[in-house]
């Protein structure tokens, strides 16, 4: 029934397992990742991809500083297709109200250190020239920056040895249109409860594939995003489905990825359909805009309505966009949980982890969750305070 | 009486009617007719310099790749979408699919105001926007007097998508019965490519007039308009017309309780070295370009690629007062002969083939020939041919290249219709809900079956009905076949749809004798091997993103190769790049994700009161 005997495998090729994978190698780990569709097609390739920091989910706020921080070093060696484009993010104010809240997150984010600045009208109408004119202000963070995360992923799983700087790095496999259907903790039942640190535990993972025969795995990593319920079924993780769309070129039209300081308000406006402006130019010159929220099953269905009510705010911010052509609008679901937290850490039973459920943020925060788990399954204490993040209680709150 | 355009700032006089596309064309000239001499043939070897090919005026570079390559048009017809220009300072406007208008404001790539134009240095990492130049910033795409759209919501019982002989045929058929029909096309003029309309009066003129006023004069023709979404839930297209079609927006919402989708077929192009030069253009295309008003006179023309298309082009241009070199069909001779043997059976068809050889008595015809690649310095000034024994050089000033055509499936594939081979057995009805009166047509959005690849048409039953309840399919679209089998399917469509089965069955043996000859040309035009080799790596594959073959080669599906290289993802949508790895590569077509064409982010836009 069971074959190999694998050390690490990942279930799931997205940014998330792509980056454990690439962390877990790192520390000498040999890793397979196994991916049903396309190499980082899910989520990972849906969203807009966006590096930067956010200070509305305050328990979140060191995970984001650890991931912003790898950020930085990744970006340094990134391929050109990864299209690495440190814009930086305009929080752009529509009232005073929105501006009395740049004013504090500008003081808020000094006191963390996260460079930012305020930024006058009259600066505004310099920097962003086709941005409306009832735009009243905004906040900039110069070092957040926008990428292309498939290419991010393609690369973090062609790691090899050489330059890790790592002495007993391992390495990366993945196998890709494999499906993956279970995965059961202990199938030897020779293992106990105490240990988590890999090799003090007698037991190991089953993971159950579809026409193929069963792996057995020293630790496995379920990073599924959306898929996640389907292999570990009380593990809570919900599709909140999103449109974007994408222009043809206009190169020069905008330089800062722009997002409206109402966004989080928006996005998080309880459980009803939300559209909010976000807009990144892209290095090819077109414009990605968003964005939308909303829970609405996994029907990927392109709804004519929403996308009337979120090119209407597009355009209330860059009237210049009246004209720009529309290539593509698609939509897909961003992992989401119900206390708005990913989940990171030990599933149920030894050996199975779960790296999931980071809605909108995770493309940011997959680096500071590769840490975090890779610290966890090594028995360390962790830089990045863990207990916020334990699955385990999605399980708890439904069981 | 004529009118005036301004092309890179220089006045030309034009006529009405002329597209943009022809009248650059025009403007550019070609080398020959700016004195370059008549090269020695076959044997010779170009020795012209760029500087005595560099045209005067406006150059034949419409836009610039993102890789700053020239590039020009290729299919005529508004797929490829390689004739963008700045039209009245809007970018990115389908040059071919417009017509000219006084005063109008032409910018090619050649322009430095043109911002259709190449990525530059945009993509670099190190740059802070203050670093961006001034002129980097303008914030204006375009269009300053702001007329504001025009907004429209029709309704109608039919929706017919393609003016061409099987959408004008239903259109006529309904109209007879009484049935009301909207008929939209996206060129300015009912007729489709066939019978696209010409400054010179087109060889069938008679019967498509014909055509086109039996059907024109009863429905409601919608022309220069684009259908860039249809929501089947709602039964409902959203289309219109923008900037440059027809000087001013009009989005337009109709409802319709059945639809025909009569969306023709476009060229399949392969890819070789030297394909993306201008002056490389589809056989059709250059057909297309010359009905609107390009003066191809004088230029050396090699036609090659495959099909009867092939014959009938070169003939068309050679009455234009072009000289055809070579006319070269990859298709042996010995492959032609079943074919040869349907033509005896039909009187029509055979006189039309005597006459075409006549037509072109003493052009040079070879069969099992090829082009390998072609060569030029910003233009296509030679191209290398071979039998499969020898290679040659080949001068000349255009190569028109087309191996065949593929069904315009896109709508059909967002509606969520079945494809097939036509013929195949096997259509199923899914989607039920169909009531006395109205249609409710029920796709479940995202579960699509994979479809089977290259060339595969929309899948009807014998009503011309495809999967999806309500909608039907007609003419090229449910499989290439010509404008005879394009017509005898429209009128079934038609009729079926008012109800009328009895008089739709008398078009039923016309529409087999129509199959049995379309199967009889697929099977003399089939492919040969050597032209289902993957090219070099180094060819581009995607004309839109500059992604070569190589970088897709190793991916394992159409999506994979789309999310890794961006192959697909520019303005044509993998129209072409995707024709070409379904043929090269046996990927399967997926779902293309609306709009159907580029469209404004302003007509998104519903009606408040809507």
């Amino acid at each position: 029934m069971t074959s190999l005997t694998r050390d690490v495998v990942i279930v799931g090729s997205g940014i998330v397992g792509a980056a454990v994978a690439a962390e877990l190698a790192g520390r000498g780990r040999d890793v397979l990742v196994l991916e049903s569709g396309e190499l980082a097609g899910g989520a990972t390739a849906e969203g807009m991809g966006h590096v930067l920091f956010l200070d509305d989910h305050p328990e979140q706020s060191e995970l984001l500083r650890v991931s912003l921080e790898r950020w930085r070093s990744l970006q340094e060696e990134l391929p050109n297709d990864a299209e690495v484009d440190v814009c930086g993010t305009l929080w752009v104010a529509t009232d005073d109200e929105e501006l009395q809240g740049a004013e504090r997150k500008a003081e808020a984010l000094g006191s963390q250190g996260i460079e930012c600045e305020l930024i006058s009208p009259r600066q505004l109408r310099n920097l962003e020239p086709a941005l409306s004119s009832s735009v009243q202000g905004a906040l900039r963070l110069p070092k957040d920056s926008v990428v292309y995360p498939p290419n991010v992923a393609r690369h973090l799983l062609k790691f090899d040895t050489r330059g890790s700087g790592c002495r007993s790095a391992g390495r990366i496999e993945t196998q890709l249109g494999v499906q993956v259907v279970g995965v059961s903790a202990d199938v030897s039942g020779a293992g106990g409860g105490a240990g988590a640190r890999a090799g003090t535990r007698a037991g190991a993972v089953e993971v159950r594939l579809r026409d193929a025969p069963s792996i057995l795995a020293r630790d496995v990593v379920v990073a599924a995003g959306i898929a996640t319920p389907e292999l570990l079924p009380d593990c809570l993780v919900l599709p909140r489905k999103g449109h974007l769309a994408i222009t043809d070129r206009y190169p020069g039209l905008l330089h800062h990825q722009i997002v409206e300081l109402g966004y989080v308000k928006n996005a998080h406006a309880g459980e009803g359909d939300s559209v909010s402006f976000n807009v990144q130019p892209r290095p090819t010159g077109q414009l990605l805009l968003g964005s939308s929220r909303q829970f609405a099953g996994r029907d990927r269905f392109v709804d004519p309505s929403l996308v009337s009510r979120l090119m209407k705010r597009i355009l209330e911010f860059l009237p210049a966009l009246d004209r720009a052509r529309i290539l593509r609008i698609w939509t897909g679901f961003r992992p989401a949980t119900p206390d708005d937290r990913p989940l990171i850490g030990r599933w149920q039973g030894d050996g199975v982890w779960v790296a999931t459920g980071h809605e909108g943020l995770g493309i940011t925060t997959s680096l500071g969750t590769a840490e975090l788990l890779a610290d966890l399954m090594d028995g360390r204490s962790p830089r990045i305070q863990p207990d916020v993040f334990d699955p385990c209680r999605v399980w708890r709150a439904t069981s | 009486m004529t009118i005036r355009v301004h092309i890179d700032g220089r006045v030309h006089e034009v006529e009405p009617g002329q597209s943009v596309a022809a009248v650059v064309l025009n403007a550019a000239g070609a080398p020959r007719r700016l004195g370059v001499p008549d090269g020695p043939g076959a044997s010779g070897v170009s020795d012209v310099s760029a500087a005595a090919c560099a045209p005067d005026g406006p150059g034949v570079a419409f836009r610039r790749s993102a890789n700053g390559q020239p590039r020009g048009p290729i299919c005529g017809m508004g797929i490829c979408h390689e004739c963008r220009l700045t039209i009245d300072d809007v970018p990115h406007e389908r040059s071919c699919l417009i017509e000219c208008r006084d005063g109008m404001n032409i910018r090619t790539a050649e322009d430095p105001g043109d911002r259709n134009g190449s990525m530059g240095d945009w993509s670099a990492k190190d740059r802070s926007p203050e670093d961006r130049s001034p002129e980097d910033r303008s914030p204006e795409i375009g269009l300053r007097e702001a007329a504001g759209p025009i907004s429209a919501h029709l309704d109608t019982d039919v929706l017919i998508l393609g003016g061409g002989p099987a959408g004008l045929a239903a259109a006529a058929a309904l109209a007879d019965h009484s049935v009301e029909t909207i008929l939209i096309d996206e060129n300015p003029s009912p007729g489709g490519q066939i019978w696209r309309r010409s400054v010179r009066p087109p060889h069938q003129e008679d019967r498509a007039n014909k055509s086109i006023r039996s059907a024109i004069a009863r429905s409601t023709f919608l022309g220069s308009t684009t259908v860039w979404d249809i929501q089947p839930r709602e039964c409902r297209a959203h289309c219109g017309a923008w900037q440059g079609q027809v000087g001013r927006e009009a989005y337009l919402r109709v409802r319709f309780r059945r639809v025909l989708l009569a969306s023709g077929a476009r060229e399949r192009f392969l890819p070789f070295p030297g394909w993306t030069l201008p002056g490389v253009m589809g056989v059709g295309g250059a057909q297309a370009l010359a009905k609107s008003g390009w003066d191809v006179s004088g230029l050396r023309i090699v036609v090659a690629g495959s099909g009867p298309l092939l014959p009938a082009v070169a003939s068309s241009l050679r009455q234009r007062g072009a000289e055809i070199r070579l006319l070269a069909e990859q298709a042996s001779r010995s492959n032609l002969l079943p074919m040869a043997a349907a033509l005896l059976t039909d009187r029509t068809k055979l006189r039309q083939a005597v006459r075409l050889r006549m037509d072109l008595g003493g052009v040079r015809w070879r069969f099992g020939t090829w082009p390998v690649r072609a060569e030029g310095d910003g233009h296509v000034q030679s191209v290398v041919m071979t039998d499969g024994r020898s290679e040659w050089k080949e001068e000349c000033d255009l190569l028109a290249v087309g191996f065949g055509l593929v069904p315009n499936v896109e709508a059909a594939l967002q509606l969520g219709c079945r494809l097939s081979k036509r013929g195949l057995p096997g259509v199923r009805r899914e989607f039920r809900g169909r009531g006395q009166g109205g249609v409710h047509c029920g796709v479940q959005g995202g579960v699509h079956d994979k479809v089977p690849g290259d060339a595969a048409g929309v899948a009807v039953d014998p009503w011309q009905e495809t999967s999806v309840a309500g909608v039907y399919a007609a003419g090229e679209v449910t499989g290439v076949g010509g404008v005879d089998l394009a017509e005898a399917e429209g009128r079934i469509a038609g009729l079926a749809m008012a109800g009328e089965r009895a008089a739709a069955e008398e078009h039923f043996q016309s529409r087999a004798r129509g199959r049995a000859f379309a199967a009889a040309l697929d099977e003399a035009f089939a492919l040969r091997r050597e032209l289902l080799v993957p090219p070099d790596d180094a060819v581009t594959i995607c004309r839109c993103e500059d992604v070569a073959f190589g970088q897709v080669a190793s991916h394992e599906s159409w999506r994979a190769a789309k999310l890794a290289t961006r192959c697909g993802m520019g303005s044509c949508q993998g129209r072409v790049c995707g024709a070409a790895l379904r043929t090269l590569k046996g990927w399967i077509h997926d779902v293309p994700r609306p709009p159907l064409s580029p469209v404004p982010v302003g007509a998104w836009i519903d009606d408040p009161e809507e």
